[in-house]
């Protein structure tokens, strides 16, 4: 493995990372390769946000080396080389436009291997639903940092059963006026408590 | 005011060491920042009951437009609520800051807190638009109104200011997006060894707009509690907020090197008469804001408000007994806050063996407690709010 670039993507070096993927293809090495150390450069730099060691700037700097590596790499990837451990569409429910910890949860997610379909914020019931009629995602997430808008989030489920799509995405919430006990009142499949556990509670439900 | 102030002090002192009756509120508040009081005093800031719980007929949209509104609803909320101060008198979200005179874009609807949709600096040249106030208007001076009409009805209550410090009305004036990218980019470009590399960061962002917000926002922040002053505010127990420049947002490390020379100051500018609170999330790192001068008083200094919580939404119960020693310590009272998905979803019961376990150990350890309600909020009552501080008056006799 390419172990500067790992380091490269863990360590948020946006300003080299274009350089330095364009060296290592130039240099013959495999694309798939190269895609597998920028992936598990983010994954380093979510363990040490987990671990209390990155904040956000450093994942947002992380995310932005991965992508400005991906300008690069993308035309050269085959088809299949892109594997996904599955796909999870995120967003922030109608009314609130706190972004953070969805974006947080985002980056972990991305970081393990995942696809997300990042919604941004404000997102209506019928903009979830659509979203997973487009993208047939595994896991729905939903976020909200206000204990009024988290009440959307009902409507979110609501929407899905109303159209016939609860059965074929699993739902999960997060966000801090959110608790266990809300999730299962309103029928979602799982809840977070922070952004780190958001990988370990989409495996568990894959 | 001052005077005032240290007045009710004296008399709550004396009232409190020759055992003269019973103490009201805000003298047990005032004791307790020197002493002992007789029990762990019960705080509520109104700002955090969701107005529709009180009455129907206050909405965002009402309050946002009527000083008389808020007043009424603060009225409401004080007959209802046994807590011992009951204070933060309006409901106007962050627009109390003062952004929206300054171009930040705020939505408001009824049933949702006015939240920010747009922020005026877009780019470097944004920011020379923004102009310094000379006085205070719009959202602002409608806090600054409220304040001054609660004090007025209420002398024997505590209205502390808190405004936004250069962090936090940065966030509000540039974005929650764009603000910690924009605090990396100045970091890497600070911290490069080499032109060379200087050189290549330029060529992906600009390190100057950081500094330069920055900069604006320690004016602002400045002016703005000058402005309160100004309109026949008291300073008194004031704070500057920067609740935004704590961890998961950024590490102590750039706290201390590019936000706390900022606050640092504002701070002097004012006198030193506002305290610069730190939100930490662990009593070792309360310990560390101690040994600042700047950062170790004020009201985030013993506070639980960032601590790990429980899925629950209770603080590790392990974080108290830590943290109520250090405010015995150092003469000060641990803030604990009941979270308010906590109080929503927890029953009476389980209200009533968390109040017990704080106030058993707070007056086990003899150190001041005071109890406070993050929020309350859709699903919650009043009346379980109220159910809370009467748990303090029952388990909290030092």
């Amino acid at each position: 493995m390419n172990t500067a670039i790992a380091a490269g993507v863990a360590e948020g070096n946006v300003y080299d990372m274009e350089d330095m993927v364009t060296s290592a293809l130039a240099a013959g090495e495999n694309p798939k390769d190269l895609l597998q150390a920028m992936m598990a450069g983010l994954n380093t730099c979510g363990a040490r946000f987990e671990s209390g060691e990155y904040f956000l700037p450093e994942l947002m700097g992380a995310g932005e080396a991965f992508n400005t590596g991906m300008k690069v790499l993308a035309p050269e990837l085959a088809p299949g080389d892109r594997t996904s451990q599955g796909t999870v569409v995120l967003g922030t429910v109608r009314g609130d436009v706190h972004d953070i910890g969805k974006n947080l949860v985002g980056f972990m997610l991305e970081s393990a291997g995942f696809t997300v379909v990042n919604l941004g914020v404000d997102v209506s019931a019928e903009a979830y639903a659509q979203a997973v009629r487009d993208h047939k995602p595994q896991v729905l997430g939903m976020s909200g940092l206000l204990t009024t808008t988290m009440l959307g989030m009902e409507d979110v489920i609501e929407e899905l059963k109303r159209q016939g799509l609860r059965d074929k995405v699993k739902v999960i919430i997060g966000g801090s006026p959110v608790s266990k006990k809300y999730a299962e009142q309103i029928g979602a499949d799982g809840y977070g408590n922070d952004a780190a556990q958001a990988v370990r509670l989409v495996r568990s439900l894959l | 005011m001052a005077a005032n102030m240290a007045l009710t002090l004296g008399k709550a002192l004396l009232k409190h060491k020759l055992h003269l009756g019973q103490l009201t509120g805000l003298e047990r508040f005032m004791v307790a920042s020197v002493t002992l009081a007789d029990r762990p005093s019960t705080f509520l800031a109104a700002t955090n009951v969701e107005p529709e719980l009180v009455d129907p007929k206050f909405d965002y949209v009402l309050l946002s437009q009527s000083v008389e509104a808020n007043l009424e609803l603060f009225e409401l909320i004080c007959q209802r609520v046994q807590a011992d101060v009951v204070a933060v008198p309006y409901w106007l979200g962050l627009m109390c800051v003062g952004p929206a005179e300054l171009g930040t874009v705020f939505k408001v609807e009824k049933q949702r807190v006015p939240y920010a949709v747009d922020y005026p600096i877009k780019k470097q040249e944004d920011i020379a638009k923004i102009k310094i106030p000379q006085q205070a208007t719009g959202y602002l001076k409608m806090v600054f109104d409220i304040n001054k009409e609660a004090q007025r009805r209420y002398p024997d209550s505590l209205f502390m200011l808190m405004m936004d410090g250069p962090w936090d009305l940065a966030m509000l004036l540039r974005g929650d997006r764009d603000l910690p990218t924009d605090l990396r980019i100045h970091r890497d470009y600070t911290e490069a060894k080499d032109q060379a590399t200087r050189d290549k960061i330029r060529r992906f962002g600009n390190p100057d707009i950081y500094p330069a917000i920055m900069e604006l926002t320690t004016q602002l922040s400045i002016r703005i509690i000058q402005l309160a002053a100004e309109n026949g505010l008291s300073l008194m127990g004031s704070t500057v907020v920067d609740q935004y420049a704590a961890k998961p947002i950024m590490s102590r490390e750039d706290y201390f090197k590019y936000v706390h020379p900022y606050r640092v100051r504002v701070w002097e500018a004012l006198g030193k008469k506002v305290t610069i609170s730190y939100l930490v999330p662990s009593p070792q790192e309360t310990v560390e804001n101690l040994k600042d001068p700047v950062l170790a008083k004020g009201f985030g200094v013993f506070t639980n408000y960032i601590f790990p919580q429980t899925p629950e939404g209770v603080t590790l119960p392990e974080y108290d007994r830590p943290m109520l020693e250090l405010a015995k310590q150092y003469k000060q009272s641990y803030t604990y806050l009941v979270h308010g998905k906590y109080l929503r979803d927890a029953s009476e019961a389980q209200l009533d063996a968390t109040v017990q376990r704080i106030c058993g150990l707070a007056t086990e350890v003899r150190a001041n407690l005071m109890v406070t309600i993050a929020s309350v909020p859709p699903g919650a009552s009043l009346e379980k709010a109220n159910y809370v501080f009467k748990l303090v008056e029952k388990y909290g006799r030092y």
